[in-house]
């Protein structure tokens, strides 16, 4: 009986908890009634595709988790992506243009960081501001046209979302497993470690849970948010540059909405849009949900309108849920 | 309490997903009763559906090539609810097949196709039909309108350079030193197009290709083939135009102890010994007219036109080359299969009102010819989750995705994974066909934007002139630019020269530069525009310089308010539309034709335009506007 009560302490005490049932009901729904989802070519597609975004949610869910939002994340994809497709079409080594556009976005998330904490603007507006004049840029060095990379695809683009055939091939209709999947992991990874395992991570939670507590106890909050800032805008420039290494065309609205993606999914996934309370796991499931109930609806032959209507009631049900957890 | 929240919670979830996945279904099939009403009502116009005649100078009865015609020409009229009679003489006889089509005439039908086997004999009791206000197509025997000097809508039958343009490529693909076209009647103009296309295509890879003339006497005709590889034996490229080719070329094969490793073959037509040679692997394609696609293919072209106003792009609608290998003679096409088809488009009719009017041409085929159709599009204009989407519609494993190439490096990955998948792709609205977009789906259907100027510039020029000039307002857009040819090339067959005005996009600037233009060229008097915003600052710079209809003639591209006021008032001839239902309504069709009866499309480029617009259909036109048009 002790044990019983232990465990459900414990169930309480995860945020994750919603969005893994709902995960696993959801997909439990979608394997019984939609033809072809647990085939490789299906399961395969939600990891990919999930993993684009997936890479710099969990820079956005960091930033969530100490307090912030970063709305302009679309838009610093995009300007990356042009970035390194218009600096490979000027004849620069791949490496060095890729190194170049992570710096780009590095800077464009520091100015956000810059923004929030010197002025005390509210995230959510700085980085409404940012995310238009973010898109500008991108159109501007874009010439409002597309960027295509049309030669023999260099070993980085492998690199960075290459193919694993040996995966894809195991079934017909072939899979699409990519590195993209393997990129997300790790910094899914390496995300969670630093924000269970290390005293950042303390600093993030306490940034967001009790700013003024945080500040008495000699967190250096400002530092934090900057920090996460700057990752969330290397994270969002390096997810174009993985799509772009797998279909190497970008267009100047690349990117435009995915940042309401992001915020859905860590809602989803049970972190609070107050802050102070979250995980990056359950982002990363939130994110795989998301892109389990577009194939699933498809694959159930039901147009994507209501995809949205279906992602609408999600949210909702996840934040009716995690208000309810909170008050335990 | 907890635990009953989770319980409640998931609950929730369920039902709520389970709504999701059933509430459109029912919502699709309420959607697809009222098209179904819709195009019943349409049809009922003309009380109890369409009618059409068939006229033709051989039948099933005593000639089986015609069976297969004839097939297409049912399967045709119960895929989309109409009635086709077909006339046909007893026996060859051109005369009675004329007066047949004079008899046709006083039956006052919906429409009317027939073969043009002669045109000179034909062509009074044709224009007899297309005086009465008949539509009027021809299919597997004539040569177009223009050729044939008699103004029906459009020809079905072979495109005869583009299957030896065609077969050229795929022969090539495979790298090669020298190629042979073996024509066993050289002069003859259908023969000698195919080989003029086969070199053509040879010469694009820096294969040499020469034309090796054979008679119809198979024995001979091997030995001239044996003699002519002794004296070029680096001669790895064949095509033979038919089985009076093939044959004689087989006992070559035999003789010289030839095999596929050694050289590439390619082939006009079917028959037992080609079919044979292509299973075995010697034979790489033969080239099938697909008549089956003339009959089908009149009767939905008829039905264009008499249903929704939509008429045939071109003078020629080629209905082959349909090149059979040994895949599609393994395979055997089921006529009463289901077809399931995803079409996956970059935007849709909930955000974009152009899209509606595809949607419907998707809508009203896939109910017609009994298509289950999910159209899958982003929720605002996302380049890459359209990408997505194209990946996530091959999970389903439909039978055929139809999808838009709006970028086609873009959308290269997802295509190529659909077509690794074995699903049939073909492209509407957005591609350039898939030579040109280097990615192997089987056709696009979309404007073709030169014969666009080609023919518009044939009918700007028919009442003469002194100076033509195509005004563009973006000069390097190849669209655009191919317009621009297409239009000098047929002003130059009336020896009127056509000069290229660049403008920019804004209007008053393009106003004054077309009237410096006009101060400096005075002669000018043939104008064509390449849409909205070429041809209002023309009307500007017309009213500026008070010029009339008598004093110049002006045609467009696209329509409009502006453009639709001046085709009514007579100064604008035309106006070119790329008809969107077309777009949607062919690309279903395309895929059950494919899927149900191994019928490939002819060329990478389906053209769904040029639709002519002018003073005589507008107000059909408007009426449909939305909807159809």
């Amino acid at each position: 009986m002790d044990t019983l009560v232990r465990i459900r302490h414990r169930l309480a005490d995860s945020s994750e908890l919603v969005v893994l049932i709902s995960f696993l009901l959801v997909f439990l729904f979608f394997s019984i009634r939609a033809e072809n989802f647990l085939s490789l070519v299906s399961l395969t597609n939600i990891l990919t595709i999930a993993s684009i975004k997936g890479i710099f949610i969990v820079g956005v869910a960091m930033l969530m988790i100490s307090g912030e939002f970063d709305l302009s994340v679309g838009s610093i994809l995009a300007v990356a992506t042009f970035v390194f497709a218009l600096s490979l079409e000027a004849g620069m080594a791949p490496l060095l243009a890729f190194v170049f556009a992570m710096a780009v976005s590095a800077g464009l998330g520091g100015i956000n960081g810059l923004i929030v904490i010197r002025t005390g603007i509210p995230s959510f507006i700085a980085t409404l501001g940012t995310m238009l004049a973010f898109r500008g840029i991108a159109r501007a060095i874009g010439g409002a046209d597309f960027a295509r990379f049309t030669g023999e695809m260099p070993a980085l683009f492998t690199g960075l979302n290459g193919e694993f055939t040996f995966i894809n091939r195991l079934a017909e209709p072939a899979g699409s497993a990519r590195m993209a999947i393997v990129w997300f992991v790790l910094f899914a990874v390496l995300a969670a470690v630093v924000m269970s395992n290390t005293r950042f991570g303390s600093w993030v939670y306490a940034t967001g849970g009790n700013r003024a507590a945080a500040i008495a106890q000699g967190v250096k909050t400002k530092n934090v948010i900057a920090v996460n800032y700057i990752v969330t805008g290397v994270l969002a420039g390096f997810a174009g540059i993985v799509q772009f290494a797998s279909r190497p065309a970008v267009d100047p609205l690349r990117g435009e909405g995915w940042e309401l993606t992001a915020v859905a999914a860590c809602v989803i996934g049970g972190i609070w849009l107050s802050g102070g309370y979250g995980t990056i796991v359950g982002a990363m499931l939130g994110m795989l949900l998301l892109q389990m109930v577009e194939q699933g609806l498809i694959l159930v032959g039901v147009d994507v309108q209501l995809f949205q209507a279906t992602i609408g009631l999600i949210l909702i049900l996840a934040v009716i849920s995690n208000t309810y957890l909170s008050r335990q | 309490m907890q635990r009953r929240m989770y319980l409640f919670t998931t609950l929730i979830l369920i039902a709520l997903l389970a709504l999701a996945a059933c509430a459109p279904a029912a919502d699709s099939g309420q959607q697809e009763m009222s098209q179904t009403e819709e195009s019943g009502g349409d049809s009922a116009g003309s009380e109890g559906g369409l009618s059409f005649i068939a006229v033709q100078h051989a039948e099933c009865a005593w000639d089986s090539f015609w069976c297969t015609v004839q097939s297409g020409i049912t399967t045709a009229a119960s895929d989309l609810g109409v009635d086709v009679t077909i006339l046909a003489p007893d026996e060859f006889d051109l005369d009675k097949t004329a007066s047949l089509i004079e008899q046709a005439v006083a039956a006052n039908p919906d429409g009317i196709m027939l073969t043009v086997t002669d045109p000179i004999l034909f062509r009074e009791p044709i224009m007899k039909a297309i005086d009465a206000g008949i539509p009027v197509i021809a299919y597997n025997a004539g040569s177009g309108p223009i050729a044939d000097k008699i103004p029906y809508y459009t020809y079905l039958g072979q495109d005869e350079y583009q299957g030896g343009y065609l077969g050229g490529l795929r022969l090539a693909a495979g790298g090669g030193t020298q190629g042979v076209c073996i024509n066993q009647q050289v002069g003859h103009t259908g023969l000698d197009k195919r080989c003029a296309g086969f070199s053509d295509a040879l010469a694009e890879s820096g294969i040499p290709a020469e034309v090796l003339a054979i008679g119809d006497d198979p024995a001979e005709a091997a030995t001239i083939i044996g003699d002519y590889f002794t004296a070029n034996p680096d001669t790895d490229i064949f095509l033979t135009l038919g089985p009076n080719g093939a044959n004689p070329f087989y006992v070559f094969v035999e003789n010289e102890g030839l095999t596929a490793d050694d050289i590439t073959h390619g082939t006009f037509d079917l028959g037992d010994e080609i079919n044979a040679n292509i299973t075995s692997g010697m034979t790489m394609f033969g080239i099938d007219q697909q008549p089956f696609l003339q009959g089908y293919g009149g009767v939905s072209t008829l039905s264009m036109i008499a249903r929704y106003g939509i008429l045939p792009a071109l003078p020629v609608s080629a209905t082959g080359p349909g090149f059979v290998d040994a895949a599609s003679l393994a395979s055997e096409p089921d006529a009463e299969a289901a077809v399931s088809v995803i079409a996956v488009q970059h935007a849709e009719c909930a955000w974009d009102s152009f899209w509606c009017v595809v949607q419907n041409g998707i809508n009203t085929a896939a109910d017609l010819m009994g298509v289950d159709v999910t159209i899958l599009a982003p929720d605002e204009f996302d380049l890459d989750k359209t990408a997505s989407l194209i990946e996530q519609a091959v999970a389903a494993n439909p039978d055929g995705i139809m999808l838009t190439v709006t970028d086609p490096i873009l959308f290269k990955e997802p295509i190529m994974k659909a077509i690794d998948a074995g699903i049939p792709v073909i492209a509407y609205n957005a591609g350039s066909g898939p030579i040109a977009d280097n990615i192997p789906y089987y056709t696009y259907l979309g404007q073709d934007e030169y014969q666009g100027g080609y023919l518009g510039g044939l009918r700007l020029s028919a009442g003469g002139g002194t100076q033509g000039v195509c005004i563009n307002q973006q000069v390097g857009h190849t669209g655009l630019d191919k317009r621009c040819a297409g239009f000098s090339d047929a002003l130059a067959e009336s020896g009127i020269p056509a000069e290229v005005l660049a403008i920019g996009d804004d209007p008053a600037e393009a106003a004054t530069i077309i009237g410096d233009y006009y101060t400096a060229n005075p002669d000018t008097d043939i104008f064509l525009t390449l849409g909205p915003n070429g041809a209002n600052p023309f009307y500007v710079f017309v009213e500026n310089e008070g010029l009339t209809a008598d004093d110049i003639t002006h045609g467009t591209f696209d329509l409009g308010k502006e453009i639709n006021a001046n085709i009514e008032s007579g100064l604008t001839m035309f106006g070119i539309d790329q008809q969107p239902f077309l777009q949607g309504f062919g690309g279903i069709q395309a895929l059950n034709l494919l899927v149900r009866h191994g019928i490939v499309p002819a060329l990478p480029v389906t053209p769904t335009g040029p639709g002519f617009v002018d003073r005589g259909n507008l107000s059909v036109v408007q009426e449909l506007a939305g909807e159809y048009r």
